[in-house]
């Protein structure tokens, strides 16, 4: 077991390089430096902006500034923020990540429960009509866009029957957290159901739920032990790779609902050019992509003991 | 729900057979083919999509607009069928150009093997660690910064492309680069099947050459897994686009887009709903009906496809 994880963790280093290069790449490949939007109503001397290059050491060759960001990056200095000189990206991401995991992990909870809880019950309902509803419904919460969801929600909950706050985050157990976690939910909600259902009804016709009820095993432990157990392991892949999505936070509803996260920092941040924020913030989502991909394969290791044998 | 009427239906044409059983599906095909025609005829209504009427601002739907006017006095209904164009042929276009670069990237990683092999998928796999929105958002800052400045180098004629569709080549060019590696990795698969066919060992045997091989024999084989690939890029460009034009690095105004007029919707949702609900309609329906063609194309090619295609 141990082995196993530490090999995941080695291969996943030239992952990380990968998304650190190009997005190092992309970030200065955009034209302009980050000091126009400061420049463009009061016009900059060039000595201020060349001491300002030197400051945040953009004057050096771009394989200095490569290898220079990574090393501090790997000590756990992100590098100062240019729209913010009085906090470090390290500051920003411990401000702002843990509003964003919090309510990443109540959606993903809540989506896992409620995905199973539906999966199953198409699966094995006998009313056509029921199976129907709760397809087209997942179909439904796939099908919409995240700020379709907050923005309906907020005026159906908020504005219509004024339930929650319409703006504003007062932390994870208040009616303003309802809008975001369900918005969040709803498209792995819908996957999960979906995967769920497909893999119940594959598993449903397997022999061994046929010798389970043929030797009398109780309708209720058949569901949980034989198919759930199986049908479960499908649902982990598809939750864990939403859960990287999700626990990160959305841009679109965390700026429509007015939650200060993660998402929403990451797209001020582009918009201004701020080079350390966006590399930062894509690192922190690699990383969080990558530990994401860890824990499905160990939860795939102890649910499933089947890939144990392709563990070499 | 057995086995049985899926085996059956695969021999029989696809359409008819599915239309008949599937109400869903026929409403799903109109209400696309009502989108494509109201796109095709959008320069026939009777109102302007760009021209302002300030005395008739936000107004709510009438006998003269329809569906109402926008925050500067503007034709919904117009702004919705110019932006119906908009999202429909970047979502085809990109979706076309995503798929090719997928079945180039795709077939010769699975046709080679060996070390292209390695680089291609570990590449494809290292992209994956990047959440699609946001290497969209990355990549749609760098090509508008690069294509908006007026270069005289070889660049000029793209930039002038980029002017004259007013942003939308830019979304198409994000697009493109973000959405090819679903299909690079179906095709991959397939491919590798493919040529331990025995009828690509008895080509080669007679002499046939390796483009012959799979121009022939592998490429048209793959045609049921590209399909099953189109239909996983379409809605997800429809919704990266609108969601680009959402936060302002998409299709640049006054060019009307969905995910535009959501953005302003949103900003004016407490006070004007029908800014949001009306074009909030119009995307969830479209992607609604992608998504119900999307599944009967995906169940008619593949049954067992969709474990395999969405996880990824």
């Amino acid at each position: 077991m141990f082995s196993f994880i530490l090999k995941r963790v080695l291969a996943s280093i030239p992952t990380l390089l990968v998304v650190y290069t190009v997005t190092f790449a992309i970030a200065h490949l955009t034209p302009g430096s980050p000091w126009d939007s400061a420049s463009a109503n009061r016009p900059m001397e060039p000595a201020a902006k060349a001491a300002l290059d030197a400051k945040y050491n953009l004057d050096a060759p771009l394989h200095i500034q490569y290898v220079g960001y990574l090393w501090g990056a790997v000590q756990g200095d992100l590098g100062p923020s240019f729209r913010d000189p009085t906090q470090s990206v390290t500051d920003i991401v411990k401000k702002f990540l843990p509003t964003s995991l919090a309510l990443g992990s109540m959606a993903i909870a809540l989506a896992i429960v409620m995905g199973l809880l539906l999966g199953v019950l198409a699966a094995l309902t006998r009313s056509r009509a029921l199976e129907t509803a709760i397809l087209f419904f997942c179909t439904f919460c796939v099908s919409l866009p995240t700020y379709i969801i907050t923005a309906v929600l907020i005026v159906t909950l908020g504005v219509g029957l004024g339930l929650v706050p319409t703006f504003g985050w007062k932390g994870l157990f208040s009616t303003s957290a309802i809008v975001p976690v369900v918005s969040l939910a709803l498209a792995p909600m819908a996957a999960i159901a979906r995967y769920c259902r497909n893999c119940v009804l594959e598993v449903m016709h397997k022999d061994f739920v046929r010798s389970a009820r043929a030797k009398g095993v109780k309708r209720g432990r058949i569901i949980a032990v034989h198919i759930l157990r199986n049908a479960i392991i499908p649902v982990v892949t598809v939750a864990g790779s939403y859960a990287s999505s999700v626990l990160v936070g959305s841009f679109f509803v965390e700026s429509i609902a007015g939650v200060p996260g993660f998402g929403r920092y990451f797209v001020l941040a582009v918009s201004a050019r701020d080079y350390p924020v966006i590399i930062a913030t894509t690192l922190v989502y690699a990383v969080i992509v990558v530990l994401c991909n860890l824990l499905v394969d160990i939860a795939h290791f102890i649910i499933d003991p089947r890939t144990r044998e392709d563990v070499r | 729900m057995t086995i049985v009427p899926s085996i059956q239906r695969r021999g029989v044409s696809l359409l008819p057979t599915s239309i008949r059983s599937k109400p869903g599906l026929a409403v799903a095909i109109a209400f696309l083919v009502l989108i494509v025609v109201v796109a095709a005829s959008a320069s026939f209504l009777p109102y302007d999509a760009y021209r302002q009427d300030l005395l008739h601002r936000n107004s709510p739907p009438s006998w003269n607009h329809i569906l109402g006017t926008d925050e500067l006095g503007r034709d919904m209904l117009a702004r919705l069928a110019i932006g119906a164009r908009v999202s429909l042929v970047v979502a085809v276009t990109s979706t076309v150009a995503a798929v090719l670069i997928g079945i180039a990237v795709g077939a010769i990683a699975g046709y080679k093997r060996g070390w292209i092999d390695s680089v291609c998928m570990r590449f494809v796999d290292s992209m994956y660690a990047f959440p699609d929105t946001l290497f969209a958002i990355l990549i749609a800052g760098v090509v508008k910064g690069q294509l908006s400045q007026s270069s005289t180098d070889f660049f000029s004629p793209i930039t002038a492309l980029y002017k004259m569709s007013g942003g939308l080549f830019g979304v198409f060019l994000t697009l493109s680069f973000t959405s090819w590696l679903v299909c690079a990795r179906i095709v991959r698969a397939e491919v590798i099947i493919l040529r331990s066919a025995e009828y690509v060992a008895a080509a080669r045997l007679a002499g046939a050459s390796d483009l012959f091989v799979m121009r022939r024999h592998i490429l048209p084989n793959c045609l049921p897994v590209i399909i099953v690939a189109a239909t996983f890029v379409v809605p997800s460009a429809i919704l990266l686009e609108a969601g680009l034009s959402f936060l302002g690095v998409g299709v640049d105004p006054p060019t009307p887009s969905w995910g535009a007029m959501i953005a302003s919707g949103v900003r004016s949702m407490q006070s004007y709903p029908h800014l949001l609900i009306t074009p909030a309609i119009a995307v969830g329906l479209t992607l609604l009906s992608i998504n119900v063609v999307g599944d009967a194309l995906r169940e008619h090619f593949d049954p067992s496809f969709r474990r395999g295609g969405e996880a990824s």
